[in-house]
């Protein structure tokens, strides 16, 4: 079976992480755990999925574990309705996997430092941070904790973003937070929560950026942005 | 600016000791802090001095967290019954979620501590423990001083109205019983301070001074040797802006809990 990549390296085409990963995804038909023999056939399921894992977790490891669940429960499904599975065990795995990899590529953000391609409407600047507090670890650095509750962005922030009923737009929520009684743009831009964190979110209505928290320059980041420079 | 001795009898207090039998470890729900991943004294020092150079500590942010001037301080003296209110326990609550707030950069709203405490005590004037208003404004909220006036302890301003606006305050993750009743004293410094280097505020009940307060900032009150930053809830008019700094055995917390995360808004 010969997977069609192409469109998706397209779309992460400036993300060396992304194609690095869809080119395993690749060449994992050739793998020899997964050849259908009928010898192989009889072990196929514990084998197939130590192999999903085995690859998911070392290849799209930083999309979490849903991306894994995703795989597991597509092929589980697929066993089920098709019984001589060692006749389309390839053919399942290659089709779980893209299928993996194609909704992963819809969900997760690009781990390179360009910003995403469509601009996020807003009417002025806006900024949102995604965080996560109550995992057991510290997840921002010192450092992005530091630039984040500084003064300095503050400043930056409280002077340049639009601003809803007096409050400058920008928000530093945990990936948790409730958004019910929120504005409707942070609700949509919280759809991120699938997302790796920290995420940053930048956007002046011209230029945006979605993406990873930079562990120092998170006010270059947002200035390139609101600035263009 | 240092707590001193003088200092401390200027107001009402209230934390009466946790009753562990009926509310032992673990009542509360929230994450185990035993999860909580420490960050090593070796670290705190420099930590300490690059928040203070950033001014990115919670004191910093509650100076411009109401539309760029400070947030002011709780009072729970003032008013009726001689201005002796021994409701420092939800006061202390109150204040950390409004840091939290504060620290998303959510709206400034000035939230009823006395909603709270004079909900949980049927508008007596009693005493009770920082665990205690945490566990109550997690399920209930706590509200608007709009709707819910401080100072007032009649339970008529509790309407629908009321605990509708409070849910929008409610924190829905938290640490909780950071304090061991007997022991590991040292371990609970160490996860207060731990927080409160990440900007999270922490409720810090203080039996040696039968007072709840809101801890936000570690201190290194001098080399190697660290304390914490309160904000306390006799109004602005006390310590430094309604803030003072204990040190030594004064600062190891009897019992603590922690929000962490609340309603976005």
């Amino acid at each position: 079976m010969a997977l069609n990549l192409e469109p998706i390296k397209q779309r992460h085409q400036r993300e060396a992480e992304w194609l690095a990963i869809l080119d395993e995804c690749a060449n994992l038909e050739s793998h020899p755990a997964l050849q259908p023999t009928d010898k192989f056939a009889g072990k196929v399921r514990p084998i197939a999925l130590a192999a999903i894992r085995s690859h998911a977790e070392a290849q799209l490891g930083q999309t979490g574990p849903g991306v894994l669940a995703g795989l597991l429960g597509r092929l589980s499904g697929v066993k089920a309705a098709v019984p001589s599975l060692s006749t389309v065990t390839h053919w399942l795995l290659g089709a779980a996997i893209l299928a993996g990899i194609l909704w992963a590529s819809g969900r997760k953000v690009g781990p390179g430092p360009q910003p995403t391609p469509n601009v996020i409407p807003s009417d002025g600047l806006r900024v949102l941070v995604v965080y996560e507090k109550t995992e057991g670890a510290p997840l921002l650095t010192a450092k992005q904790q530091s630039e984040l509750f500084g003064a300095e962005l503050a400043g930056y922030l409280n002077a340049n973003c639009t601003r809803e009923n007096s409050q400058p737009a920008y928000r530093f929520l945990d990936k948790d937070s409730p958004m019910g009684n929120a504005p409707k743009w942070w609700q949509d831009q919280m759809t991120a929560r699938g997302d790796v964190v920290p995420l940053l979110v930048v956007t002046n209505g011209k230029r945006s950026y979605r993406g990873p928290l930079p562990d120092g320059g998170i006010l270059a980041k947002i200035k390139e942005v609101n600035e263009g420079k | 600016m240092r707590i001193t001795d003088d200092m401390l009898g200027y107001g009402a207090t209230g934390l009466i000791p946790r009753d562990y039998a009926s509310f032992p470890q673990g009542c509360y729900a929230s994450a185990p802090p035993a999860q909580i991943k420490l960050i090593p004294r070796t670290e705190w020092s420099e930590r300490i001095k690059d928040m203070e150079a950033t001014k990115s500590r919670l004191s910093d942010i509650r100076l411009r967290g109401n539309y760029g001037k400070a947030i002011p301080s709780l009072d729970q003296n003032s008013g009726r019954n001689d201005g002796k209110w021994g409701y420092c326990w939800a006061h202390s609550t109150t204040h950390a979620i409004m840091l939290v707030r504060a620290a998303a950069n959510m709206p400034y709203v000035p939230l009823s501590a006395f909603a709270v405490a004079a909900t949980i005590k049927n508008g007596r004037n009693e005493g009770g423990w920082g665990a205690q208003s945490l566990d109550f404004i997690t399920e209930r909220g706590v509200p608007d001083q709009r709707f819910w006036p401080q100072n007032n302890v009649n339970l008529a301003n509790g309407t629908a109205e009321c605990w509708a606006n409070a849910a929008l305050y409610k924190p829905v993750e938290a640490w909780a019983d950071l304090a061991s009743p007997q022991d590991v004293r040292d371990l609970t410094f160490d996860q207060m301070a731990t927080l409160l280097l990440q900007r999270i505020p922490v409720v810090v009940d203080l039996y040696w001074w039968s007072h709840s307060v809101c801890a936000m900032d570690l201190v290194e009150t001098s080399p190697g040797q660290f304390g914490i930053r309160i904000l306390n809830s006799w109004s602005d008019s006390w310590g430094d802006q309604g803030t003072g700094v204990l040190a030594g055995s004064k600062a190891i917390p009897d019992g603590a809990v922690a929000p962490t995360v609340v309603v976005a808004a």
